[in-house]
C-alpha cells in the first residue's frame, strides 16, 4: 500500500486495520512466549503490542467495531509490527499520538528476538 | 462508582475554588515536570515531520503557543529576582508575535483563516495545563532554596526551548513553501527570481513571516544561548536509583485489578489482567534468578527455592493460558479500561528497567547489579501472594451468563478443544458448535459449551496455581525479606509499610 493510498483512508479505517495487525501481533508473540516458557522476554513484547493495541482502539469511535482476519495471518510478529508502523507512520495526524513511537520500540525489539 | 467518586469531588472542587482556576486532572495525571517533556518531546517530533503544507497551520497556531508558554511564565514562582534580564526575552518575544493576529486576518493574505495545526495545539494545550497547575499550588514552593531555584531556571529554559524548536519549525516550513511556489512555478513556465536574503526560497508571499518567524526564533536563541546546555541539570528528576518503583507499579496494578474487575470486566479487560498476572509471575522469576546470583549466602534455603520454582512457572503458564481464552472472546477493536492500561504499561516498564538491556534480556550477573533488585522482589513475592485472591476473582467472571465473543474464533476454539479431549463432545462428532451462518456475518455468540467448559476448567487452574504459588511466595517473603531487603533500606521499608506501600493488601483495606 502506497503512502497515498493510506492518506486516501478515513481514521477510523486505518485505526481499524492497525488494531488488527496489532492484535495479531500479540497473539503470535504471547503464543511464541508460552512455548519458550514462563521467563521468555516475549511475554513482555505481547503485553507491549496488546497495550498499542487497545491505544489504537482508543482512538477509534465509538460505535466503530472491528472483527479479526477470516484468514489465518501468515505474517510473524515483526513483519506485523512493521505494517501497523507503516499505515500510522504516514499520516501525520496520529503522529502526535504516541502511538508511533511505541510501534518503533516495538519493531526493534521484535527484530533483536528474531520473531 | 470510582467515576461517580471523582465526580462529587470535581463538583465539590468547583464550589470551594473558582471554577476559572480549577485543572481537571482527572483523565491526566502526569506531573508538571512530564508535561514539560512532553511539549519539549512533540515539538521535536515537529520538526522532524514539517513539510512546506504545514506552514499556514504553523503560523496560526503560533500566537496561542506563545500565549500559553507566555501564562505559564507569570505563574511561575520567585519572580521578584532580576525579571528583566529573565523576562526580556519572553515580553520582546510576546511583543512580535503580537503583530500576528492581525496580519492573518487581513482579507486576501497568505496563509489567511483556516485550522490550527494539531500538534501544536497539543503542545500549547500541555503549557496551559502546567501553567494552571503551577499557579493554583505553585505558591507552596519553597523558592527561597537553590534547589527549587535552579529547578524553575530549568523550567524557564524547557518552555523557551520549546518556542524555539517550534520557531524552527516554522522557518523550516516557510522555506520548504517557498522552494514549493518556486517549483510550480517554473513548472508553469513562470520563473520567480530566488531571494539574495535570508534563504533562495524566500519568495512572496513568505519573506515577511519568514522573517518575523525568524526573529522569534532569534529571541529564543538568545535566551537559550550557553543556557540550556546548563539550565536543565537543576530540574528536579526522580532519582534513577529509585528502588521502588517495581513496589509502587505493583501496588497500583493490584488495585487497579480489582476496580476493574468490579466496574468493567470487559473480556478485553481480562485478557490485559491475566497476560499481565503472567508477566509479573514471569518476572518474579527472573529476579529470583538474579537474587540467588548476588547472594547466594543469604538464600540459606536455596533447595527449597529451587523446589518453588516449578509452582511458580505452573501459575505463570496458567495466567498465559487463561489470558489466550479471554482473547478469544476479544474483537480488535474492544477498548481497555485506561487506567489498567496505564497500570499494566508502568508494570511492564518497571520491570523493563531493571532486567532488560534496551531489546535484550539482562544476565542474571547484571541485574544484580542494579539498584532495587532487592525490594523488586519482595514486591513481587507479595504480589504472588495476593494474586491467589485476583485469581478467584477472575475465576468468577468465567461463570457469567452474559458471556459473548466473535462467532469464527469461538467455533475454532470450540472444535480445537474437543479435538484435544479438553472438552466433552456432542452425540454427533461432526457437530457445527456455532452456526454457519453466525459466522459468515461476522456475529457475537453465546459460548458453546466446549468453550464455556474450557473457559471454567482453565480458570479453576488458574485459581489452584495461584494459590500454589501464594503459599510459596508468603514463606519466602516470610523468610526472605529480612535476607534480602538491602539494610540501609529497612526504615524506609518500615515507613512504606506503615503509609501501606509495601503491602498491597493494605492499600485495599484502605481503598474500598
Amino acid at each position: 500500500m502506497s503512502t497515498a493510498d493510506v492518506a486516501a483512508h478515513e481514521p477510523d479505517e486505518l485505526l481499524a486495520q492497525v488494531a488488527v495487525l496489532l492484535d495479531r501481533a500479540a497473539l503470535l508473540a504471547w503464543e511464541h512466549a508460552e512455548t519458550a516458557g514462563a521467563e521468555s522476554p516475549l511475554h513482555d513484547l505481547g503485553l507491549g503490542a496488546y497495550l498499542a493495541r487497545g491505544a489504537a482502539a482508543q482512538l477509534l469511535t465509538a460505535d466503530c467495531h472491528v472483527d479479526g482476519p477470516e484468514d489465518i495471518d501468515e505474517r510473524s510478529v515483526l513483519e506485523l509490527l512493521i505494517e501497523a508502523e507503516s499505515l500510522i507512520g504516514a499520516r501525520t495526524d496520529f503522529t502526535f499520538s504516541g502511538l508511533a513511537v511505541e510501534l518503533c520500540d516495538l519493531i526493534r525489539e521484535a527484530r533483536a528476538h528474531g520473531c | 462508582m470510582a467515576a461517580e467518586i471523582l465526580a462529587l469531588f470535581s463538583a465539590t472542587d468547583e464550589e470551594l475554588f473558582d471554577a476559572g482556576r480549577i485543572v481537571h486532572t482527572r483523565r491526566d495525571i502526569r506531573t508538571v515536570g512530564e508535561m514539560l517533556h512532553d511539549a519539549d518531546h512533540l515539538a521535536r517530533n515537529l520538526l522532524i515531520d514539517v513539510t512546506g503544507e504545514d506552514a499556514g497551520h504553523l503560523l496560526r497556531s503560533w500566537p496561542t503557543l506563545v500565549d500559553a508558554a507566555s501564562q505559564l511564565w507569570e505563574a511561575l514562582p520567585g519572580r521578584r529576582r532580576d525579571p528583566a534580564q529573565r523576562d526580556g526575552c519572553l515580553n520582546r518575544l510576546v511583543a512580535t508575535t503580537s503583530t500576528f493576529p492581525d496580519f492573518l486576518a487581513r482579507p486576501g493574505s497568505w496563509p489567511g483563516d483556516g485550522p490550527a495545526h494539531t500538534g501544536v495545539g497539543q503542545i500549547s494545550e500541555t503549557l496551559r495545563t502546567v501553567g494552571a497547575l503551577i499557579g493554583r499550588y505553585g505558591t507552596d514552593v519553597p523558592t527561597h532554596q537553590s534547589r527549587t531555584a535552579r529547578d524553575i531556571d530549568a523550567t524557564r529554559a524547557r518552555v523557551m526551548h520549546t518556542l524555539y524548536v517550534t520557531a524552527h519549525a516554522i522557518t523550516v516550513a516557510l522555506n520548504s513553501h517557498g522552494r514549493d511556489l518556486v517549483r510550480d512555478s517554473r513548472s508553469q513556465g513562470r520563473a520567480i527570481p530566488l531571494s539574495s536574503i535570508h534563504t533562495p526560497y524566500a519568495v512572496p508571499p513568505t519573506v515577511a513571516w519568514m522573517q518575523r518567524a525568524a526573529r522569534c526564533e532569534n529571541l529564543a536563541h538568545n535566551y537559550l544561548e550557553g543556557r540550556f546546555a546548563t539550565a536543565p541539570h537543576g530540574e528536579a528528576v526522580r532519582s534513577t536509583e529509585d528502588q521502588d518503583r517495581i513496589p509502587r507499579a505493583l501496588a497500583r496494578w493490584d488495585i487497579q485489578a480489582h476496580r476493574t474487575l468490579a466496574h468493567d470486566p470487559s473480556p478485553a479487560n481480562l485478557v490485559l489482567i491475566t497476560r499481565s498476572q503472567s508477566l509479573i509471575t514471569g518476572a518474579s522469576i527472573t529476579l529470583f534468578d538474579a537474587v540467588v546470583h548476588d547472594r547466594p549466602h543469604d538464600v540459606d534455603e536455596a533447595p527449597q527455592l529451587e523446589r518453588a520454582r516449578p509452582a511458580i512457572s505452573r501459575a505463570a503458564a496458567s495466567w498465559s493460558q487463561l489470558g489466550s481464552r479471554w482473547h478469544d472472546l476479544t474483537r480488535p477493536s474492544d477498548r481497555l479500561d485506561p487506567a489498567l492500561a496505564a497500570a499494566a504499561a508502568e508494570v511492564r516498564a518497571a520491570y523493563r528497567e531493571l532486567t532488560r538491556d534496551v531489546t535484550a534480556q539482562a544476565s542474571p550477573e547484571a541485574i544484580a547489579k542494579r539498584p532495587g533488585l532487592g525490594r523488586g522482589f519482595a514486591a513481587s513475592l507479595d504480589s504472588l501472594e495476593a494474586a491467589s485472591e485476583l485469581a478467584h476473582g477472575v475465576a468468577e467472571q468465567a461463570d457469567r451468563s452474559d458471556l459473548a465473543g466473535p462467532a469464527r474464533a469461538l467455533s475454532h476454539r470450540a472444535h480445537k478443544g474437543v479435538e484435544a479431549g479438553q472438552a466433552t463432545a456432542g452425540l454427533d462428532h461432526d457437530q457445527a458448535w456455532v452456526s454457519p451462518a453466525d459466522i459468515f456475518a461476522k456475529r457475537l455468540v453465546s459460548l458453546p459449551s466446549p468453550v464455556a467448559e474450557g473457559l471454567l476448567r482453565v480458570s479453576a487452574e488458574v485459581a489452584q496455581a495461584a494459590a500454589s504459588a501464594s503459599a510459596v511466595a508468603r514463606t519466602k517473603s516470610q523468610s526472605q525479606a529480612s535476607n534480602i531487603a538491602e539494610p540501609s533500606s529497612r526504615a524506609q521499608r518500615r515507613l512504606s509499610e506503615a503509609v501501606g506501600l509495601a503491602r498491597p493488601e493494605a492499600i485495599l483495606e484502605r481503598s474500598y
